[in-house]
């Protein structure tokens, strides 16, 4: 899993590379301009870095979302909407994220627990709600 | 474990916190009931409606919902209000929450209901609170006014670290954050494409904080971004004023520049980004190769 998400990243960054190079000669005007995201970052000489690195995890963030169910023009349109330091945080995460559901979801869950402590009791011979538990 | 979920912010808040009212209530916040799995949507659609948007959850559900995590995740809630043009910024603490909700700003919260090891995550906005009964109230799923207590409320909202969010239209700050994180927030509606809010958003800044070069930077990109070049120009030249040395200045001041043709003056401000340097040393050389000056 990891060694493929290496290989990922490495394909990933060959792409971009070239990407850079195809599209130097176009979008003149704004190539040169330094982004307020840039300014905020206080970068010190790896600010260059850490947006290349931010433009890969852009890709695989993207992937992230739509794997999970998102339409996947959706899923660009959300991630465009993040800074890169958001986009870093994110990369690789989004299956452990808090997923906020409902209030409704702690009842239910909590009728869960109720029945895994008591099949848990059962099991210790402490009680007896299930006859699928065997007491002998 | 339990020691891990004592309330330290609650404490501190009996000490007595200066300049905050015994009780303040949001008005103008409407109750969207919560559908299923909805908690993340209604949320939004709660603070954006008190904002001046009027949304309705199920339409705003594609920008925030996760099918395959059968829930909202909160960096997705901070991508949608800026796209809809909202400066969204974190609340840090407990005490930042209730001067929040004091300034009248409804809070957007993510607590977890549940335990640690497991864990019910639910968003609510926060638009209440009373220190006399220690009360917090809450548009929380399909109540339209959940009373907690600030002990019970403090508990749940560690556990999910302390998520908090205020919502405002562009031109509103929040009363408790400070310079730094208003401007990462008013850049994401930059990045969302929200340029002209984003100005907006420079210019409330500039009235709190009148030196902020980021805010002076952005307010210039920003009106680059809708194409305003003149209006860039004139705000990177204000950011010169105040802020002779700033290389970045110079160096988009060039780029504005070359963009309006005036070559000659291009250069000698690229040049001056160059001679300048610093962290984006390579942009600003790649700018004065741009406009077509000798590499430095």
């Amino acid at each position: 899993m990891d060694g493929l998400r290496q290989l990922r990243r490495g394909v990933a960054l060959v792409l971009a590379v070239t990407m850079l190079v195809i599209s130097m000669p176009l979008g003149m005007a704004n190539a040169a301009l330094v982004s307020t995201e840039q300014v905020l970052a206080q970068g010190d000489g790896a600010a260059e870095r850490a947006r290349v690195l931010a433009f890969l995890d852009r890709a695989e963030v993207r992937e992230q979302i739509v794997a999970l169910g998102v339409d996947p023009h959706e899923a660009a349109a959300r991630v465009r909407a993040l800074s890169d330091a958001q986009v870093r945080e994110i990369a690789g995460q989004l299956d452990q994220l808090p997923a906020g559901q409902s209030a409704i979801g702690a009842v239910v869950g909590a009728i869960l627990i109720i029945f895994l402590v008591l099949l848990v009791t059962d099991l210790l011979g402490l009680t007896n709600v299930f006859p699928f538990v065997n007491h002998r | 474990m339990l020691a891990g979920c004592a309330t330290p912010d609650v404490t501190a808040l009996r000490g007595g916190t200066p300049g905050l009212p015994q009780r303040a209530e949001v008005g103008g916040v409407p109750f969207h009931p919560q559908q299923e799995r909805y908690c993340g949507p209604a949320a939004l659609a709660t603070v954006l409606g008190w904002s001046g948007l009027p949304a309705r959850q199920h339409a705003i559900a594609s920008e925030v919902f996760t099918p395959g995590r059968d829930g909202t995740l909160g960096h997705d809630l901070i991508g949608a209000a800026r796209r809809h043009g909202r400066v969204a910024v974190p609340v840090a603490d407990l005490p930042s929450l209730l001067a929040e909700l004091a300034a009248g700003h409804p809070v957007l919260v993510l607590q977890n209901l549940g335990l640690e090891w497991y864990p019910q995550w639910h968003f609510a906005v926060a638009v209440g609170y009373d220190l006399s009964t220690n009360e917090l109230a809450l548009r929380s799923g399909e109540e339209r006014r959940r009373v907690v207590s600030l002990d019970t409320f403090g508990r749940t909202w560690a556990r999910a670290d302390r998520w908090a969010l205020v919502v405002l239209p562009p031109e509103r700050l929040p009363a408790t954050a400070d310079e730094a994180t208003v401007l990462s927030a008013a850049a994401g509606l930059e990045r969302a494409g929200r340029s002209q809010e984003a100005a907006t958003a420079y210019d409330a800044v500039l009235r709190r904080w009148p030196g902020s070069l980021g805010a002076l930077l952005g307010r210039g990109n920003a009106r680059y971004a809708v194409g305003d070049l003149a209006g860039a120009e004139a705000a990177y030249r204000t950011a010169l004023a105040q802020h002779p040395g700033a290389a970045v200045a110079w160096n988009n001041l060039a780029d504005v520049l070359a963009a309006q043709g005036a070559r000659d003056e291009a250069l000698i401000a690229a040049r001056r980004a160059v001679d300048l340097g610093g962290a984006h040393a390579e942009v600003y050389r790649r700018t004065l190769e741009e406009i077509g000056g000798a590499p430095a």
